[in-house]
């Protein structure tokens, strides 16, 4: 009995430490409506605007790292 | 430090890896087009494609003309393309921005690096990519044909701990409509930030040694039962 529970032991520790690695990356197409827009900037899923035609402005637009 | 301890400490990298810049590679792509306003003759002031950790975080923005949104942002490393007749693509830090733009501008007996500013429309596919300490980016105008590549040995971690990643524009006593679309980003971390072959034993002995308890605690019951 207590090998079958070491045995299982083992497994789910192998287990744990080989998902691990997998945490690291990430890719994706970025919606940019998702971005946080500041001062007039705008967006849709594919279009952020950081230039309306107007002068004088400074638009940003930001997303922590994924 | 008791080896649970241990243990806990070394896989704190693991989670406290989003929106870090310890390890942090990327790399992606957009599209950037910048158009003049009706008849105008000329188009400004351009925009940025900017990483940084500015106090503001996600909600700051520079200045306007041809700081493009993007000077004045504190701990910054970005692109910047500046229209008007500045005509300039350059990879610029909090620091260097304005000495680099400068330069840029003056290049080519002064007509910039990166005719911009009086074409009627400039469309900008930009790749880039931070890897092993070596910020660098590839532009081409369809419109003009003209490509570019600039590459900047930086380390992120000088930044911070943590960094935004964005877009900024700016327009002054002439304006333009700047649009970016398509815009992809792969980030990954460094194997070194994963934990390695001493940390992934200290978790494995951690889960181990919550089975071995576990089993123990069975025993005993099974005992006391017997």
């Amino acid at each position: 009995m207590t090998r079958k529970y070491l045995a299982t032991a083992m497994m789910a520790s192998a287990l744990f430490a080989a998902a691990l690695p997998l945490s690291g990356a990430y890719a994706a197409d970025i919606d940019l409506s998702t971005l946080q827009l500041n001062n007039g900037a705008t967006a849709t899923a594919n279009d952020l605007n950081v230039g309306n035609g107007d002068g004088f402005t400074s638009m940003s637009a930001f997303v922590p790292t994924p | 430090m008791s080896a649970t301890a241990t243990a806990l400490r070394r896989c704190q990298p693991l989670f406290r890896r989003h929106n870090a810049t310890e390890g942090l590679s990327f790399s992606g792509s957009f599209n950037l087009n910048l158009s003049r306003v009706g008849n105008n003759t000329m188009q400004a002031d351009g925009a940025s494609f900017i990483i940084q950790n500015d106090g503001a975080g996600v909600n700051a923005h520079g200045g306007e003309g041809g700081n493009i949104g993007a000077y004045y942002l504190a701990n910054a490393l970005g692109i910047g393309f500046q229209s008007w007749s500045n005509d300039a693509a350059f990879i610029f830090t909090t620091d260097t921005f304005r000495s680099v733009s400068e330069a840029t501008q003056n290049e080519n007996g002064g007509n910039g690096n990166f005719s911009l500013g009086a074409n009627p429309t400039n469309l900008i596919s930009v790749a880039f990519s931070y890897a092993n300490d070596v910020f660098s980016f590839t532009a081409t105008n369809a419109n003009t044909t003209q490509s570019i590549s600039k590459s900047l040995n930086f380390d992120l971690t000088d930044l911070g701990q943590k960094v935004f990643i964005g877009f900024t524009g700016g327009t002054g006593g002439f304006s333009a409509y700047q649009n970016i679309s398509d815009f992809k980003l792969e980030t990954s971390y460094a194997p070194t930030a994963v934990p390695g072959p001493e940390a992934g034993a200290g978790l494995g002995a951690l889960a181990m040694g919550g089975m071995a308890m576990w089993m123990v605690r069975r025993r005993k019951a099974d005992d006391q039962r017997a």
